[in-house]
């Protein structure tokens, strides 16, 4: 029994295997962190404000192509469909009157974002908010010098 | 030491996993890069564009023709307010290569569509009745204002345009009127009355509208 007491030569596949787990294992980590830490966050932020950017420029585009050049009382509704999510989470789209702007709002704060629009003079914009995930549809309706435009949602 | 020969081998697949790593991040950001575009100010240079061509637009004399008297018209006020574009987004409009107007220097998206530009010249025609009592204008237009000056010797009790009777007194016609015209077709005015009829008589005055093609070019920067 004595013979095998100094015997150490087993251990040394041990000690490799060992070390090579390991030294895999905090290489794993390190790129995970890495990766997961700072490269796919800002990316997914990157992505995320482009999306939001283009989400309103074709919503404010598809509402100011609604209103028909026609002569007496329209009804127009026009139905636009956009992602369902940004960056992970819904948003909803904001119409306000006044400044006639049409915003996104989102939970993260640095990829909301709005779009002025430009409107022919004797259309008045309706305070109107849509969430996403749905259709939504621009509808205008009135006679000439008093129509109304508003986004509501679809089912 | 022999066991250990396992580890050179793990440090190649390191480096061989890490350049893929970046090189897959070089990729990513790469086509997020190229994905990148001014959205908001091509929309908003479209949407301009769009509408300083309206119909409904104070400067055009209907869809997609300006009235070059009123351009005069277009400001960075109207650019401003009538066309909503935010401050802190500049944008210039030319006609032909002049400047209409311009918020400030501006590199951003380009717009460019056809336009036609109107200008109207106040023609003046006086028949002299030498001959014959038809008046040919010359030029098509929507309407001629006619002043009738009977002189001594001779009334004017009908006009016709194109053998339409546009106006008519038994009387006698006296003063200035305004008659409509076809802009369809060139008008032939025929005075009918009674005894000679001077070349003093009457005036008549219309404004042809000439339309030249021009290209209104739309800058937007966002």
């Amino acid at each position: 029994m004595t013979d095998f007491r100094g015997d150490d030569r087993g251990m040394s596949p041990v000690v490799a295997k060992t070390l090579a787990i390991g030294l895999a294992l905090l290489y794993v980590g390190g790129m995970t962190t890495a990766l997961l830490g700072g490269v796919v966050p800002a990316y997914e932020s990157r992505a995320g404000g482009e999306l939001s950017e283009r989400v309103v420029a074709t919503a404010a585009g598809e509402i100011e192509r609604a209103p028909p050049e026609a002569d007496g009382a329209v009804e127009v509704n026009q139905t636009v469909t956009l992602p369902e999510n940004i960056a992970n989470s819904g948003y909803s789209l904001t119409l306000s009157n006044g400044t006639n702007t049409l915003a996104l709002v989102h939970p993260d704060p640095a990829l909301e974002t709005d779009a002025r629009l430009s409107l022919a003079p004797d259309i008045d914009v309706q305070n109107s908010t849509v969430e996403s995930g749905h259709e939504f549809v621009v509808s205008v309706r009135g006679p000439p010098g008093e129509r109304t435009l508003t986004i509501e949602e679809v089912e | 030491m022999r066991a250990q020969a396992e580890l050179p081998a793990l440090a190649v697949a390191f480096v061989l996993l890490t350049s893929t790593v970046v090189a897959g991040v070089v990729v990513a950001n790469g086509a997020l890069t190229a994905a990148e575009r001014p959205a908001d100010e091509q929309r908003l240079a479209t949407s301009l564009s769009d509408r300083l061509v309206a119909d409904d637009a104070p400067h055009t004399a209907r869809e997609n023709v300006l009235d070059e008297d009123a351009l005069d018209t277009l400001d960075e006020a109207a650019i401003r307010e009538l066309y909503n574009v935010p401050e802190g987004t500049e944008a210039r409009v030319t006609l032909d290569g002049e400047t209409l107007v311009e918020t400030a220097s501006v590199t951003g998206t380009t717009v460019e569509r056809v336009v036609l530009v109107e200008r109207r010249s106040t023609e003046l025609v006086r028949p002299d009745f030498d001959r014959s009592r038809n008046v040919l204008l010359p030029r098509r237009a929507a309407n001629a204002t006619v002043t009738i000056d009977a002189q001594e010797g001779g009334t004017i009790e009908q006009v016709y345009a194109n053998d339409r009777l546009v106006l008519a007194n038994d009387g006698g016609l006296e003063g200035t009127f305004t008659v409509s015209l076809s802009s369809f077709e060139t008008t032939t005015l025929r005075f009918e009355g009674t005894g000679v009829l001077e070349a003093e008589s009457v005036q008549i005055e219309y404004e042809p509208p000439e339309t030249t093609r021009a290209i209104l070019r739309v800058n937007v920067d966002g």
